[in-house]
């Protein structure tokens, strides 16, 4: 039993600790740590979310432990897309580009973009990049995304507006610079 | 009337549904009249399932 639900789950935590860390081999002992964690204080669990939910948090507090950056690292106020873009009016004065991929099966097998996505994901913050893998990458729903990070509902949207609005700023100079 | 500076601020809001209608209202017709936006709209959320598919290079990366 506990190993199927290890088999099953390893994937998604390494990718959870990964984006947290930054490091693949951090995120092996974060993982190892976790489990290790799960099996001392799984009498501990009282329900209050899926069991699913409750071994991502516990990995995420411990990647987070390792990172040693500041949990509550404050999220940036400036918009997210360069005031400069705008004309006097608020509209568009350089509106958003083109792009070759205009949907997700395609641009989830375009390699360089994804591995443009990848790289801006590692360079973001690292809340920023907890709450995008979470939600993006595992599937996570916001609620579940609050409980793994203990964060409030408002601080997760937050930091979910701002890493994907950086992800697509990215992808866009991608493509103009493809261009 | 929402301007295209508001709009791409509203954009995670009301795809998380937790916008008050009035300004869902607002986004809902802008998104009709300005094609800039529309385009802004489908990139995010083109990128953001691009992120969930198999197989990718940030799916693969943990394996």
């Amino acid at each position: 039993m506990f190993a199927t639900v290890v088999q099953r789950w390893q994937g998604g935590l390494l990718r959870v600790a990964q984006a947290i860390t930054g490091n693949p081999a951090a995120a092996e002992d974060v993982v190892q740590e976790t489990w290790a964690s799960v099996l001392r204080s799984l009498e501990t669990f009282e329900g209050r979310s899926s069991l699913r939910t409750w071994v991502n948090r516990v990995c995420t507090h411990v990647a987070l432990a390792r990172t040693r950056q500041d949990e509550r690292e404050p999220v940036p106020d400036a918009p997210v897309v360069d005031p400069d873009r705008f004309d006097e009016h608020g509209h568009w004065r350089e509106p958003p580009a083109r792009w070759a991929e205009e949907t997700p099966e395609a641009l989830a097998v375009r390699r360089e973009v994804m591995e443009c996505i990848e790289r801006t994901v590692a360079r973001l913050p690292v809340r920023q990049r907890a709450v995008i893998t979470l939600r993006d990458v595992e599937g996570f729903s916001a609620e579940d995304a609050c409980e793994i990070l203990g964060v409030t509902a408002v601080h997760q949207r937050v930091l979910l507006h701002r890493a994907r609005s950086r992800v697509r700023a990215e992808c866009e100079r991608f493509y103009r610079g493809a261009a | 009337m929402l301007r295209c500076v508001e709009f791409v601020e509203q954009v995670t809001e009301v795809d998380e549904a937790v916008s008050r209608p009035v300004v869902r209202l607002w986004f809902e017709l802008h998104r009709i009249a300005c094609r800039h936006c529309r385009r802004y709209l489908r990139q995010m959320r083109v990128v953001r399932a691009a992120m969930g598919f198999e197989p990718g290079p940030i799916r693969r990366a943990a394996r």
